[in-house]
């Protein structure tokens, strides 16, 4: 156990760093916001993290200040960018994590380049990753728990249906594109802290894919799904070795066939089998009385026009 | 919207919508007083939905203005014209499929009891369970008044047309409203059925709940309301107690003069 701990412990640490950053883009598509700013917060919160400790600064102050200003720029920011629906602003936010990969490679001798931050001070140990992991679990969890959770969920639903229950919608949407962004600054930190490393790269297209791939793969309909993907695809590849060389390609098959068949992810053909098993776990009891009420009537096109524009739920 | 000063709980003041090159709403303007449940009528395509959006500030007016409980909401988003105790129900049902019956109509509780500090609702679960204790309590009030308690922990989707219409009556009264906007509450529904929402709108009525409700069912709107606004090609071509406006020729030809739908 404590060798196979040793040998996988690159592994361990990095499934750890990517919880937080996974949850970041789940929490994200969860409320209807489709956005991959974090990934470009994660890179701030490297690059951020590493310059401040190499200039001295204690771990702990870098990186909260990191996550905290991260946090407040997103917020500035998402005052426009919330107003793109769906696939903008995914390509708006698409946008700025490469810009800011130009940025960092331009950046001269504060950034490193080309070649990056190197021989940043390791400042944080496995314990110290577990526990930045369990608190994002645990501030993640509490979004999709009563009030805020339904109002997030409802935002899916229908951006009306929210609004007219009372919930200030853009404030809701700016609050999760900072939660997001803090996210993603955190472990970005976690990363350069234990690797001691960082290139502009290291928060580029690739990122983008496998963070992506980890929130859908798992499911965004809850923290656990973001986790079980993170899961996935930190141990993937040491399952099948032949695969390494193929990574991305095969992230990017998965995530299609998982977007086209199984929208829900893993968490969903879980929860779908739960469903299915429960019942013949549970002592059976009579089916639930549904007072009659047939089809709506078929009043033609016009029934169906509602003067606002359509966000309908989902059957 | 107090009956002490006389205010009405709202007022349409020749309000006009365009919508996409149509007139969707042109000249409209009219009263609801407190604590009267009045009916807002019109064959399909008359302007009935376009009016409830733009009262909920869902939809901008393109010209014209609204006041509810005497305050214009023109500049009000449609969470703050809610928080004036405004609540509304959709002609398409708006349900989250996710949540179950109960979670569902605790949605319209939330941000009555919650308030909207998020950051306490987030990060303070110590404080937020009393508040989920009562949010509980009014969405199962609000289903025991719909005789839906049965069916709380049913996803909705599994639940028929008629029911779903239901559940989306006990989300708005879960908030407790003083103003509710109903948009074919009944539609789906069998006759009893229609007659329990009928006398439930009623009893929220002698409440003292200000209502405006849109039905296609005429006999429904006779029987229950104070009051009855047509709609017509969005302009409003009758105001008059029930029994008297259907009688009204304008509207008898907006009805049957196209043969679109009989009154009933
Ligand atoms: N999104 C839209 N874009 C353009 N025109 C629209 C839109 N929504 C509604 N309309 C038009 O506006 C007019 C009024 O529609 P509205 O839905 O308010 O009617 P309604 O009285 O509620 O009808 P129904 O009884 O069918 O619900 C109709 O002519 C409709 O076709
Ligand atoms: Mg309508």
């Amino acid at each position: 156990m404590n060798s196979w701990y040793f040998s996988h412990l690159t592994l361990i640490q990095g499934m750890l760093i990517s919880v937080p950053l996974a949850l970041s883009v789940q929490i994200a598509l969860r409320s209807g916001v489709f956005s991959f700013a974090s990934i470009g917060f994660y890179g701030v919160g490297a690059y951020g993290t590493g310059i401040l400790t190499m200039r001295g600064w204690p771990v702990l102050p870098a990186m909260l200040l990191m996550i905290v200003v991260s946090g407040l720029v997103a917020y500035l920011m998402s005052a426009p960018l919330i107003r793109l629906r769906g696939l903008y602003l995914g390509m708006v936010t698409f946008a700025f994590d490469l810009i800011l990969t130009v940025v960092a490679t331009n950046g001269g001798e504060l950034t490193g380049g080309a070649l990056g931050l190197l021989g940043v001070p390791l400042g944080i140990g496995t314990g110290g990753l577990l526990a930045a992991a369990l608190v994002a679990i645990l501030a993640v969890s509490q979004l999709e728990r009563r009030a805020v959770g339904r109002a997030l969920v409802g935002i899916k639903a229908s951006e009306e249906l929210v609004m007219s229950v009372g919930v200030d919608l853009k404030s809701r949407k700016r609050t999760v594109f900072a939660i997001s962004a803090a996210l993603g600054a955190l472990s970005g930190s976690l990363y350069v802290l234990t690797f001691s490393t960082v290139q502009p790269t290291s928060a580029g297209f690739t990122l983008i894919i496998t963070t992506l791939t980890m929130a859908v793969i798992g499911g965004t309909s809850s923290w656990i799904g973001a986790v079980i993907g993170t899961v996935i695809i930190t141990w993937l590849p040491t399952l099948a070795a032949t695969i390494g060389e193929y990574q991305h390609l095969v992230y990017g098959v998965v995530l299609v066939l998982v977007v086209m068949y199984a929208p829900e992810g893993v968490l969903g053909a879980l929860r779908w089998l739960w469903r299915r098993l429960a019942p013949r776990l549970r002592p059976a009891r009579p089916p639930a009385l549904v007072p009659s009420g047939g089809p709506p009537p078929d009043r033609g096109a016009a029934a169906r026009a509602e003067p606002v524009p359509a966000d309908r739920v989902k059957g | 919207m107090s009956a002490v000063t006389g205010v009405p709980s709202l007022e349409v003041r020749d309000a006009a919508v365009n919508l996409g090159g149509v007139k969707a709403l042109d000249g409209v303007s009219l009263t609801v007083q407190e604590g009267r449940l009045y009916g807002l009528a019109g064959p399909n395509g008359s302007g009935k939905s376009t009016l409830l959006a733009a009262i909920s500030r869902l939809l901008d007016l393109t010209s014209g203005s609204i006041l509810v409980g005497g305050a214009d909401v023109m500049r009000r988003s449609p969470f703050e014209v809610a928080r004036m105790g405004l609540a509304r129900t959709f002609q398409t049902v708006r349900l989250m499929p996710q949540f179950s019956v109960l979670e569902n109509a605790m949605l319209g509780a939330d941000q009555p009891v919650y308030g909207s500090s998020f950051v306490r609702q987030w990060l303070m679960p110590w404080w937020t369970r009393s508040r989920e204790a009562s949010v509980r309590a009014r969405a199962e009030a609000a289903l025991e008044r719909l005789h839906l308690m049965d069916l709380r922990d049913e996803p909705p989707l599994s639940l028929s047309y008629g029911v779903q219409r239901k559940v989306e009556i006990a989300r708005a009264l879960a908030a407790e409203p003083r103003l509710l906007l109903l948009d074919e509450p009944t539609a789906g529904m069998n006759r009893a059925e229609r007659d329990e929402i009928g006398e439930l709108l009623l009893r929220l009525r002698n409440e003292g709940v200000t209502q405006v409700l849109v039905e296609h069912d005429l006999k429904m709107m006779v029987d229950i309301c104070d009051h009855l606004y047509v709609l017509d090609s969005g302009h409003l071509i009758a105001s008059a107690r029930p029994a008297e406006c259907i009688r009204e020729p304008k509207v008898v030809e907006a009805y049957l003069g196209r043969g679109r739908r009989a009154a009933a």
